[in-house]
């Protein structure tokens, strides 16, 4: 059935007109098949297209198919698991998302049957996508401090949205109001970002975070107003906004980013092949500016040693703020 | 309104852009393959759209769009040919299809209601893209005074409206809106993150899929049946000729109110976020049954119940794009990497596209209606080839279904677990329909429920646990208000029955 799902996939990426057509590259042993990238979300987001532009340059650079493979649902965990159980021959890819890999390893009430942790190698960082904390119009406030003094005084009045329970938007906010030592508002969670963003213009939550893009239009267009955002630095499309480290005083970062992995015991050649191609790729200008800048992404082209840093400091963080907090997810 | 001259303008220039021998044929590709993937059972609007994806990088912005859009809007137009021909739902949206569509190709009459469906959509359509040409950012407005207050009245009316009038027995319809309901709940709460009725499947996380529902429910179950019938079948050869392909005087003067008001019905809900194509078909259904003067002919091949939702469907696909152009905000994936598309060229979506970017907005709006028209002349010829499946023996049809089915289902997600569940709602559809248990009121649950529940926990948790949230906003309390008329209506209406004939009350 694999086999079978494979040459179907192959078939319809030749069918795209996309993939090279001189046939197959024996000189090298890897990847003589198709090798298939795994996402965790259905086809069409903004994951999906950036899993498609990857394996769309890897299929040109290795001159073999590369598919994108979508297996939504479980909040990331049936993509995992998908990959988790494909052999560790390296010819399955799993793109994962830090938080929602976060959230299944430190906020589940029953623990997933392995670890990203241990069972995957990481290969490459991807991108990284910072969050943006966006005001109603009508609350009036405009900065961050204005919006934390506001929250010291009445807090429990206001009410902030979310990407849902256990989301990063929903973890950083809490996160910022203990950093911050504030009253919590309440929280609201809607079922995706494009929800948040509406009910920000419709005025029915006071604040939320949302995708730094999606809030960039708003914010330029005066619908709401730019608080801050959430990455290293600021962001082209919202020049004016500060950072979160910057309108605090104390680092603080709201940023989803994206590793490749490939499961743990794949051959020693292929990870270090994936690795330098993948980095190649993912620090090349022609990849961040054709695929990354335009949707306001920011690169993070982050390999071996300060890849595996990044995520264990975050994890760290992360259970810590995890167990303050008491969220839990089913 | 705008003013007249820069209207004329606009669409001048829309229309230069949009009959540039590119955008035709992207254009053409896209309604093409539309409509392709609307026929095939389960075979996703969305994954085509991805699988195009990589194809649109090469492209300018908007060819790219009229393309992925052409295969957005025509699958709506090929999705209920299934539906009538085989009762096979192709889309979650053209389910409802098949409540009447069916039974009108039981009766010889399959041509008819293709021909019609075809009309419909292009009626529907073509309103919804004359509202978004004059209203755009208006229409984006209004639908910004809808909260979940609002969001939850509106509902509540449309499954009261819808379950309170229905053929059969009133328990069994209530039953069945319950059954909805509880299907409803299975996944991931929003508003707490607990898992409901998942039994430690994560696949049931994100609910049960809808397509699986419907596949389950009207094909398999219609395949389960066939197999009992004992038999060979009769096939109608007058029913391939071209004379049967054309509505008479009657189905005409039928069907254009329904197209009329499934059109408002489908445009209105289109713009509204999280709701779309799915939610209008079905109270445009609704609506043509409370409205008809005989009930009882909805689910017997009532032309109305199969024009009203394809116009609604049509009509809401080209309005969704309001609130995407406008607002930046998309109201289903399938607008959101619409999106994706346009900000990947460097145009960043929101109020400002109309103006920085009058040739894409205007190129494209003109284009869609270049597409619809692409998909009437496309979809009528068809018609006589789509009928001649229904030519095809039983023994050869009926394995290549459940194929494209079990094909169909499992490319949306790649789930093997979702091709159990066709299985199961297939079982469960066929005890139904020995039962005589009607599928439309669970479909209605199903789909209103969830966005009931979320919006209306939304409202209290806004309101920090007040119901008067419901009643202190005026439109909110609008529809409260309609919904108990609605209610007093028909219990007086059925006790000044019960007082009358018992022939009366029986239904």
């Amino acid at each position: 059935m694999k086999h079978f799902t494979r040459s179907l996939a192959a078939l319809a990426l030749a069918a795209g007109a996309t993939a090279a057509a001189s046939g197959p590259s024996f000189s090298q042993d890897y990847p003589t098949d198709v090798v298939r990238i795994i996402t965790g979300v259905a086809a069409g987001g903004s994951t999906d297209q950036t899993a498609r532009m990857i394996a769309q340059e890897l299929s040109v650079m290795w001159d073999s198919p590369v598919i994108v493979e979508p297996r939504p649902g479980g909040g990331g965990a049936i993509s995992y698991e998908t990959a988790y159980r494909a052999p560790d021959d390296g010819y399955t890819i799993l793109l994962a998302n830090t938080n929602t890999w976060y959230a299944n390893e430190f906020l589940r009430s029953t623990p997933l049957p392995f670890s990203l942790n241990d069972d995957f190698i990481p290969i490459a960082a991807v991108y990284a996508q910072s969050l943006q904390l966006v005001a109603r119009n009508g609350l009036g406030v405009s900065n961050l401090q204005e919006l934390l003094d506001l929250l010291k005084e009445r807090g429990d009045e206001l009410s902030y949205g979310s990407f849902g329970v256990g989301s990063q938007q929903h973890v950083v906010a809490e996160m910022l109001f203990m950093a911050a030592d504030v009253t919590p508002a309440v929280h609201i969670p809607y079922n995706g970002s494009q929800e948040v963003q509406r009910a920000l213009l419709a005025e029915e939550v006071d604040f939320g975070f949302v995708g730094v893009a999606g809030g960039a239009a708003m914010v330029n267009e005066g619908q709401a107003v730019g608080l801050a955002v959430g990455g290293s630095e600021r962001v082209p499309a919202v020049a004016d906004v500060p950072t979160l480290t910057e309108a605090l005083g104390f680092p603080f970062m709201a940023q989803a980013w994206f590793v490749l992995m490939v499961r743990d015991g794949t051959p020693e050649h292929i990870v270090t092949k994936l690795r330098e191609d993948l980095g190649q790729l993912m620090a090349s200008a022609d990849f961040q500016e054709k695929y990354l800048l335009p949707q306001n992404f920011e690169p993070l082209p982050l390999v071996g040693e300060a890849l595996e840093q990044r995520i264990q400091s975050e994890r760290e963080d992360y259970s810590a703020a995890a167990e303050a907090l008491g969220i839990t997810l089913e | 309104m705008p003013d007249i001259g820069s209207f004329l303008g606009n669409v001048l220039l829309g229309l230069q852009v949009a009959t540039t021998p590119e955008n035709l044929f992207y254009c053409f590709v896209g309604v093409f393959v539309g409509t392709v993937v609307g026929v095939l059972p389960g075979i996703g609007t969305l994954a085509t759209m991805s699988l195009l994806l990589p194809f649109t990088f090469y492209l300018d912005p908007t060819p790219a769009i009229v393309m992925l859009a052409g295969v957005y809007y025509g699958s709506s137009y090929g999705g209920s040919t299934a539906s009538i021909l085989l009762n096979l739902p192709g889309s979650p949206s053209s389910a409802v299809v098949c409540l009447d569509g069916y039974p009108m190709s039981r009766q010889g009459r399959g041509g008819v209601a293709l021909v019609m469906t075809a009309i419909a959509s292009f009626i529907g359509g073509s309103i919804g893209i004359i509202l978004m040409m004059l209203f755009s950012p208006a229409i984006a407005d209004i639908g910004l005074k809808f909260n979940s207050p609002e969001y939850f009245s509106l509902m509540l009316l449309g499954l009261v409206a819808a379950s309170m009038v229905s053929s059969g027995s009133p328990v069994k319809s209530v039953s069945m809106v319950v059954l909805g309901l509880i299907i409803g709940m299975v996944g991931v709460d929003t508003t707490s993150g607990m898992a409901r009725f998942t039994f430690g499947f994560y696949q049931l996380w994100d609910g049960v899929s809808l397509v699986a529902i419907a596949m389950g429910i009207f094909g398999v179950a219609e395949v389960i049946a066939s197999v009992r019938a004992i038999g060979p079948r009769h096939v109608d050869v007058k029913a391939f000729s071209f004379r049967a392909l054309i509505p008479t005087r009657d189905d005409v003067r039928r069907s254009w109110m329904p197209a009329l008001r499934g059109s408002a019905i489908g445009s209105f809900f289109g713009t509204l976020p999280g709701t779309g194509a799915i939610v209008a078909s079905f109270m445009a259904y609704s609506v043509e049954k409370r409205v008809s003067r005989d009930p009882s002919r909805f689910g017997n091949g009532a032309i109305e119940g199969v024009v009203a939702p394809e116009a609604s469907n049509n009509a809401a696909d080209q309005t969704s794009f309001i609130p995407t152009f406008t607002l930046g905000i998309p109201g289903s994936v399938h607008m959101a990497l619409i999106l994706g598309i346009v900000m990947i060229h460097g145009i960043t979506p929101g109020p400002s596209l109309m103006r920085e970017s009058p040739d894409l907005f205007w190129g494209l709006v003109m284009s869609f209606w270049i597409g619809n028209i692409m998909l009437l002349v496309l979809n009528i010829p068809l018609v006589g080839l789509w009928i001649r499946l229904l030519a095809i023996p039983y023994q050869i049809l009926y394995p290549a279904i459940l194929m494209f089915m079990g094909i169909g289902i499992y490319s949306i997600n790649n789930s093997i677990f979702d091709v159990m569940l066709v299985v199961v709602f297939g079982i469960i559809g066929y005890a139904m329909r020995i039962l005589k248990f009607s599928a439309a009121p669970l479909l209605l649950g199903l789909v209103l429920g969830p966005l009931m529940e979320v919006n209306m926990r939304r409202s209290l948790l806004l309101s920090r646990g007040d119901f008067m949230v419901f009643i202190e906003r005026p439109l909110s309390a609008a529809f409260i208000v309609a919904t108990i008329l609605l209610i007093v209506w028909v219990v007086w209406s059925s006790l000044r029955n019960a007082s009358g004939t018992a022939a009366a009350s029986a239904r």
